[in-house]
């Protein structure tokens, strides 16, 4: 119920974002019971490495205050798209914010956008839409592999959402969006999302609108370019957008004192240096930033293009 | 005649690109518009449908103004590329490229709700702020930007683009304190678009120094603020940081974010994000240790990498990468730790 507006204080039905370090973040929906994997009701008891949690205990709680557990503590965070990113089920490979981020803003989306989406996949993309054109706008949302279309349909209505998006159930590359002039704005994920085109084009306004293609593998780009402007579209433009996050700390380091020679213990003038000099060394604390070790090196090729206005003969 | 969305007006702003130039104008039909070397004739860009594509013509006259004609059928110069087979030979490439038949316009308005953040950036920056789009793209969701939730901008030297994305993502619902240091804050992205009164009515804007004294505006200040007096919008402003219930920070600017940062703070209700850019990582690695020690949670320091890439039959490559200049970005989460005075560890 926390993803339609922001709210100060948790209520039973919410979902809580758990913070317990920055590995350890889990989304919890707030229910007094829950169903174990024999299909019975048990106690929603949420287990962590710093103890039990009995998730009720989380009602009237200040979001963004901490939850104590019998070893530890936690951070009881607002869901955000953002964040419901990082945590949500995984049903099939997501787009992560780096991408979604680019993605919002060169479809132009604002509130008010109506939007058409192929495959919903694990709703990733879709929670970040639905918040970018709330409260007038739409998205229209398929994917042809029925539990994903039905268990996305029931998250969004248990986030609150369900008033913005349409849910369904279908193959858009063999059927189309059965929509007609409707959309700001197409979003593609599939494997071939050149057959979608054709469709897009339709459902998109009159006026004019924008796509986005998202695929892991050159040769679909390169299919759906060649798609995209055998009907019409134009400018269209292919990259990619990566994040570098840097690892952050205070490193120490020693530092030979270079401005008097090292003393030389001879007392005989002899010029061999002296086996215990040695240069001062004095440690200093340095701020850096590096690149963490592992970095993702590929998502996706995300290709945009604009559908220009129809034109009619008696302008 | 069209069957919806707008036409080509007179007096409003547009974008206007010619291949790969883009520019930003206001169409008079008193003046002629200028695209690079070209003079544009604008009596004939007017009345036709928005995004339309114009075929140009040498005119006549002394000022060999260009006629522009609409085209059926929008081709971009790729598309022409790919479809001449003697395109694969560099010279007819760039034969092509001069050539007359080869040059196109379209004309995009902005739409009544707004260009988008690139535009905004790529148009009326042009190099000019070191704020890329895809920076910008990534600062509106470390921030989770949504319509009807309230915001502080601290900006300058960016022509107020972070400013006029997050009113574009706002719409109309909520609000944002564009919080500014002395003189009057840069107003260049919001003016170009053509918000509505009701979307303009969500932006109030706070001089830092009124901020921190409490003493009211100059109400001789030269630039009006947009839909209410200066004095109005200061109080307004006030009003609403009063509470220290913002839903987002935001902070981009040229000083050192990190007193800013420790400052405006205080501001933010906790649970909710923040996020500062800087051209520069290492006032942001200060900055990440300033946030830790006030007990912030998910402090990330990272930076966008972009890079194009042409794509055509026999011929897709990477363009040129885009990785220099693009800035960096702290973002963080406030919570309260008042419940527990347990150590920061992570």
């Amino acid at each position: 119920m926390s993803f339609k507006e922001y709210k100060t204080h948790v209520e039973m039905g919410d979902t809580v974002i758990l913070y317990l370090n920055i590995k350890n973040i889990h989304a919890i929906t707030v229910t007094e019971e829950v169903k174990n994997k024999k299909g019975n009701m048990v106690p929603n008891i949420f287990q962590t490495v710093y103890g039990a949690l009995k998730v009720k205990d989380l009602v009237g709680m200040k979001y963004g205050s901490q939850v104590q557990m019998t070893r530890g503590w936690a951070f009881a965070l607002h869901p955000t798209p953002e964040l419901w990113t990082l945590t949500l089920p995984h049903r099939t490979q997501i787009l992560y914010t780096p991408d979604i981020s680019i993605v919002l803003t060169q479809l132009e989306l604002r509130p008010g956008s109506v939007v058409c989406e192929a495959g919903t996949g694990s709703g990733s993309l879709s929670h970040a839409i639905l918040r970018t054109i709330a409260p007038t706008g739409h998205l229209h949302t398929f994917d042809f592999h029925e539990q994903r279309s039905r268990l996305a349909a029931e998250e969004f209505s248990a986030h609150g959402v369900g008033d913005y998006v349409t849910a369904r159930h279908r193959d858009v590359c063999g059927e189309g969006f059965d929509l007609d002039s409707v959309a700001d704005a197409v979003f593609l994920d599939l494997p071939r999302p050149y057959d979608a085109v054709p469709f897009a084009k339709q459902a998109l306004k009159k006026s004019g609108g924008r796509i986005c293609s998202f695929s892991p593998c050159i040769e679909q780009v390169q299919k759906t370019c060649d798609s995209l402007r055998k009907h019409g579209f134009t400018e269209l433009q292919t990259l990619e957008c990566l994040q570098r996050e840097f690892q952050v700390r205070k490193s120490v380091m020693s530092v030979f004192d270079l401005s008097q020679p090292p003393t030389d213990g001879s007392a005989d003038g002899d010029e061999r240096p002296s086996k215990k000099a040695a240069m001062e060394e004095r440690p200093r604390e340095v701020l850096t930033g590096i690149p963490l070790t592992t970095m993702p090196g590929h998502t996706g090729f995300l290709t945009f293009a604009t559908l220009p206005p129809v034109m009619t003969s008696a302008t | 005649m069209r069957e919806d969305g707008p036409a080509i007006c007179d007096g409003k702003n547009y974008i206007i690109i010619k291949g790969s130039f883009m520019k930003l104008a206001k169409l008079k039909t008193q003046k002629q518009c200028q695209l690079g070397r070209a003079s544009v004739d604008v009596a004939g860009l007017l009345g036709h449908p928005v995004g339309t594509q114009f075929r140009l013509h040498s005119g006549g006259g002394k000022q060999r103004l260009m006629r522009p004609e609409p085209v059926e059928h929008t081709e971009d110069l790729a598309d022409a590329i790919a479809a001449d087979e003697s395109a694969a030979d560099n010279r007819n490439l760039l034969a092509n490229q001069t050539s007359q038949a080869m040059t196109k316009e379209r004309i995009m308005e902005m739409r009544e709700q707004g260009a988008t953040g690139k535009e905004i950036v790529t148009t009326i920056v042009d190099n000019s702020t070191n704020l890329r789009v895809d920076s910008l793209s990534q600062l509106l969701t470390a921030c989770s930007v949504r319509p009807g939730g309230r915001y502080l901008v601290l900006e300058s030297g960016c022509l107020a683009v972070t400013v006029a994305a997050v009113l574009e993502r706002l719409g109309g619902h909520g609000h944002l304190v564009h919080l500014f240091q002395g003189g009057t804050p840069q107003r260049h992205a919001v003016d170009a678009i053509n918000f509505t009164s009701d979307q303009l009515a969500c932006l109030s804007c706070l001089d830092l120094r009124t901020l921190m004294t409490h003493h009211p505006a100059d109400p001789t200040a030269s630039a009006p603020a947009y839909t209410r007096t200066r004095c109005e919008d200061s109080e307004l402003a006030l009003n609403m940081l009063s509470s220290k219930e913002m839903d987002g920070l935001l902070l981009c600017c040229r000083q050192h974010p990190v007193n800013l940062l420790r400052y405006l703070l205080r501001f933010l209700a906790v649970s909710r994000p923040f996020a500062v850019f800087c051209p520069y990582k290492e006032p942001l690695l200060e900055c990440y240790f300033a946030m830790k020690a006030e007990g912030c949670i998910m402090l990330k320091v990272t930076e966008t990498w972009l890079r194009n890439y042409q794509v055509l039959p026999e011929r897709t490559h990477p363009e040129i990468n885009m990785s220099g200049g693009g800035g960096y970005i702290l973002s963080g989460f406030k919570v309260d730790r008042s419940l527990n005075r347990a150590p920061v560890t992570d």
